[in-house]
């Protein structure tokens, strides 16, 4: 038993020596990076101005640690042959799998607060980290079928997310709070939620092993359902040209995910906030539930677009780092995404395939952004219906297009910049060795000089940007005026997100947005190139 | 592009002094291959022997760290959309997007053809009774196969490449898989290159014949040509021997006293006038399959 | 027409189309003037290249067994059973040679052999008669 685990998380950690780093790394970027350029304003993190901060970093951090553990993990089914009782494989991937987020959560949130004198509480996120990994494990371990997975997964979200807001007093709008002490009721709910996922992943693990299949309600509905998308949503025509098929193919393998968890989360918040607005007879509170739920969707919408990109790399790519050698045979078949020997094999260069990925990128960011602003609208008909003083919600100060051009850049360019630059960064991973060293020496010097991860990080973005802008052109994959369009319209971006911030700012106003200015167009050179590589190796 | 049609007229694949090494793994070393068109082209060896990365090659999925590859007179990594619209391909790992419906799948993949023809691809998908309603994840192994299959046929495709096309895989979904083989050789200057381990199916399909083992092509030649030139013969020598004489061509001997049993390669004639100038009477003579053939050259190396 | 194709055997396989064409037509389960499968229906039903196939048939044609008619296909020669009893008594002295070399092995003169044959003649009608009797 004691032998069976170790050898267990020695092929663990030996098989994901670099990826458990860069998980962790990907999860304290962003938060280090906006800490480090607040920070040198002589700010105290642990007033409740910050709260808002504080929990996107927790909620991003959770997410991005959890999903790199989900993901190094990989299937227990390959196990399912071993002479192992279903509890220890359980246990291994439940209990191991939780641990091991859980102090990478407590260590990120430790660090910050060392770092940047920010004093936030560490217990709470770690006790809803625990119970959201719980929660979900009956869902992962044994794949769902669409439908009925989405609508569980959207019931835990609201469960244990409406607890975690609850305990900050997010909800109710005004005098927020950090989540210093822990209740009685918060342990007992941690508790209740890990037993029951605790127990549900045992029986589902243990079902699956013995290979009976489960038909629910839901699969019942899914199967009706897929008759009717049979009929009705069954592609019967062939495109005009590769690139709208690729086009079609990457929208409805990766980027559709965006729209719908979009949809998804503000269906929620709507019902919600209605829900609250009629128990209380209050428009008041329905208003500020949405408006401060806004953020978290778009912040959901960052996650989403960052599991976007990770799902590209592993599609597009079949042959390196470490792979689970017989993974397709056993009990598995191929994953959705990887599919690379039959897409390129496929004749399409890889400059189209990039317009078509970036195309569809477009696509879902757009029909997400018609959705948030769909939502807007409808909230600023309820204000004005209701006569609300938009000033309780922002402060008078800040003029509607300083907003404007701050809510596409956070709801626009950068979901499109997590999305389309990830294959890129791997891509320098993969080739250059001298990375890791990098990234210490700029840890280490962000802890003396908070900006210069920042001015690290434009600097590297610009010239990997130069480098691929100057190789397209060679290549002819990009026209010159096509170049310096896009370019242009870089700079502009640029230029007008660091004017929307406050002029005292300029320091992390102007590093804040060349870097999103250039990682948003940094994907239209460097995608071709992170294609043809993935292709030819 | 009349250049490249030129060029490519004498063979559709020309190799030339191919490496590529994995890390500190050698996979191919030294590879030379120039593949005539039309015919089959069998390409044979062990487990990792580097089949799939020659075959990779040729896809354009690996650049030539040293050396040169080319397809129909061009470089597949540098023209992948001229080289691959030409090329039919089913890989080992059979790994198309399986939440596509059959039809979907057909429709999408045409698009990337021009070539693609319609009427020939639904006669396929009823021979091969594949629902075109189907997902693919809900096909069988066999099934799935068969999709690939048809979409590397489809667009009657100049060269078909098959890597380990029958693996893992029925007698019935195999017979499918040879018969489209014959099929395509059968029409003019068609030309399909397929690397399997299942030798009796090379002897049956293949004109020509490479052997890889260890990264190196140890014998490349016409089928008949490798088949003629290869003989076991049993001697019976008047004395007995601790270690039995060479005879000029043998690649291995095994036997104990009078009567030994060699494995040679050359002309058979001389081979026999060899065997008398030693005294030894011809027992018996025995012919070789390719599988008797390829244990004996792998071995031996 | 019913060939069986053995890839293992050694033989070379465009040499076991002739060998058993050649045995169908000797034992008449191919008759002279009848047509044999095109190139690639034979090729696609015995899952063997079409050259194989051809190199067959050309064999076949030199030795006079088959013959080509200019657009109709392939044929069995009208003079085909002359040759089908040489080819006959070709399979039978392999066999008897196989069987003296055997017996002298093993130390046996040839009238042992032929006694033996005669016995073993007698030995084999005897059942056969059985059997017309049962049914």
């Amino acid at each position: 038993m004691h032998t069976i685990t170790a050898a267990m998380a020695w092929e663990y950690f030996a098989r994901n020596r670099w990826t458990l780093l860069l998980f962790p790394f990907v999860a304290n970027l962003m938060p280090i990076f906006v800490l480090g350029a607040l920070s040198g304003y002589n700010v105290n993190f642990g007033s409740k101005e910050f709260i808002g901060i504080y929990l996107g970093f927790v909620l991003y951090t959770t997410a991005i640690i959890g999903i790199g553990v989900l993901m190094t993990q990989g299937s227990i089914s390959r196990f399912y042959l071993k002479p192992l009782s279903t509890t220890t494989m359980v246990n291994f991937f439940f209990w191991g799998g939780g641990a091991l987020a859980a102090a990478e959560i407590a260590c990120s949130i430790a660090i910050w607060n060392n770092l940047f004198n920010a004093n936030w509480p560490i217990a709470g996120p770690v006790l809803f980290a625990i119970a959201l990994w719980g929660s979900f494990q009956p869902l992962l371990r044994v794949p769902v079928k669409s439908i009925s997975g989405i609508i569980t997964a959207g019931a835990i979200v609201a469960g244990v997310g409406y607890w975690f807001l609850s305990r900050h007093d997010e909800l109710e709008g005004h005098g927020k709070n950090f989540w210093h002490n822990i209740s009685g009721f918060d342990l007992l709910f941690a508790v209740v939620a890990i037993s029951v996922g605790y127990g549900l992943t045992l029986w589902r693990v243990r079902w699956d092993r013995s290979g009976r299949q489960l038909m629910t309600l839901t699969d019942r509905i899914e199967e009706a359902f897929e008759r009717w998308l049979c009929q009705y949503f069954t592609l019967n025509h062939t495109f005009s040209s590769p690139l709208r098929a690729h086009r079609w193919f990457d929208f409805q393998t990766r980027t559709f995910m965006l729209p719908l968890v979009c949809f998804l989360f503000l269906g929620a918040i709507w019902s919600i906030a209605l829900g609250m607005a009629a128990y209380n007879q209050d428009h008041k509170i329905g208003i500020e539930v949405i408006f401060s739920c806004t953020n978290i969707t778009a912040f959901a919408q960052l996650i989403i677009a960052f599991v976007i990109g990770m799902v590209m790399i592993q599609g597009y790519q079949w042959n390196s780092g470490r792979k689970m050698r017989g993974q397709d045979q056993v009990a598995m078949k191929p994953s959705e995404y990887r599919i690379g020997h039959y897409l390129h094999s496929l004749p399409i260069s890889p400059t189209h395939m990039a317009r078509a990925i970036l195309q569809s990128a477009a696509w879902s960011i757009g029909a997400s952004t018609l959705l948030m602003s769909l939502s807007l609208g409808l909230l600023w008909a309820w204000m004005s219906l209701t006569s609300f003083n938009v000033h309780t919600l922002i402060k008078p100060d800040i003029q509607f297009w300083q907003l404007a051009v701050i809510g596409v850049s956070f709801y626009v360019f950068l979901p499109f910049a997590l999305m389309n630059n990830i294959a890129t960064f791997t891509l320098v991973v993969n080739r250059q060795v001298w990375l890791p060293p990098f990234i210490i020496g700029t840890v280490i010097l962000i802890a003396v000089w908070p900006l210069f991860v920042g001015l690290a990080l434009v600097a590297a973005v610009l010239g990997l940007l130069t480098y691929c802008t100057i190789q397209c052109l060679k290549r002819k994959d990009v026209t010159p005026l096509a170049t310096a369009t896009i370019w242009s319209f870089g700079v502009i971006v640029s230029i007008a997100l660091a004017l929307s911030f406050r002029p005292e700012d300029w320091r992390i106003a102007s590093v804040i947005a060349a870097s999103l200015g250039t990682l948003t167009i940094l994907p239209f050179f460097s995608l071709p190139l992170a294609l043809q590589y993935h292709r030819t190796t | 592009m009349s250049d490249s049609t030129n060029l490519s007229s004498a063979s559709v694949v020309e190799i030339q002094r191919l490496s590529r090494s994995f890390g500190a793994k050698r996979a191919l070393h030294e590879v030379s291959l120039s593949i005539p068109r039309g015919g089959v082209f069998g390409l044979i060896g062990g487990n990792g022997a580097g089949k799939t990365t020659l075959i990779k090659h040729i896809m354009g999925m690996h650049y030539a760290q040293s050396g040169s590859v080319r397809v129909f007179g061009m470089d597949p990594v540098a023209h992948p959309v001229e080289v691959l619209g030409r090329i039919g391909y089913m890989s080992e790992e059979r790994d198309i997007p399986n939440w596509m419906r059959v039809t979907e799948i057909m429709n999408y993949t045409q698009t990337f053809y021009p070539a693609w023809d319609t009427k020939y691809a639904e006669e396929l998908r009823e021979m091969f009774d594949l629902d075109p309603k189907q997902r693919i994840r809900n096909l069988s192994r066999g099934q799935a196969a068969r999709v690939c299959l048809l979409l590397a046929l489809a667009h009657r495709p100049e060269l078909l490449v098959l890597d380990e096309p029958s693996s893992g895989l029925d007698p019935v979904v195999r017979r499918d898989i040879l018969a489209a083989i014959v099929r395509t050789i059968a029409d003019e200057g068609r030309t399909v290159i397929f690397s399997s381990h299942l030798l009796d199916e090379v002897e049956r399909l293949a004109d020509r014949v490479a052997m890889i083992h260890d990264g190196q092509i140890i014998l490349h030649d016409r089928l008949d040509t490798i088949k003629e030139s290869f003989h076991r013969f049993t001697l019976r020598f008047e004395q007995p021997f601790n270690e039995a004489p060479l005879i000029l061509g043998t690649i291995e001997r095994k036997g104990a006293g009078h009567e030994w049993t060699y494995f040679c390669r050359g002309d058979r004639d001389q081979l026999i006038q060899a065997a008398r100038t030693l005294q030894a009477e011809i027992v018996q003579e025995t012919l070789l399959s390719l599988d008797d053939i390829f244990v004996c050259n792998v071995t031996r190396s | 027409m019913q060939i069986h194709i053995h890839a293992q055997d050694g033989v070379p396989i465009y040499l076991q189309i002739v060998q058993q064409i050649k045995y169908l037509v000797a034992s008449g389960r191919l008759q002279p003037g009848e047509e044999l499968p095109s190139i690639r229906v034979l090729a696609e039903q015995l899952l063997v290249n079409p050259n194989t196939i051809a190199r067959a048939y050309r064999e076949l044609e030199t030795a006079g067994v088959v013959e080509k008619r200019r657009t109709a296909g392939t044929f069995i020669a009208e003079s085909g059973s002359p040759l089908a009893r040489k080819e006959r008594l070709k399979l039978l002295n392999e066999r008897v040679d196989q069987l003296l070399v055997e017996a002298s092995q093993m130390g046996f003169e040839l009238n042992e052999v032929l006694k033996l044959i005669q016995q073993r003649e007698h030995v084999l009608r005897q059942p056969k008669k059985e059997e017309r009797n049962h049914e």
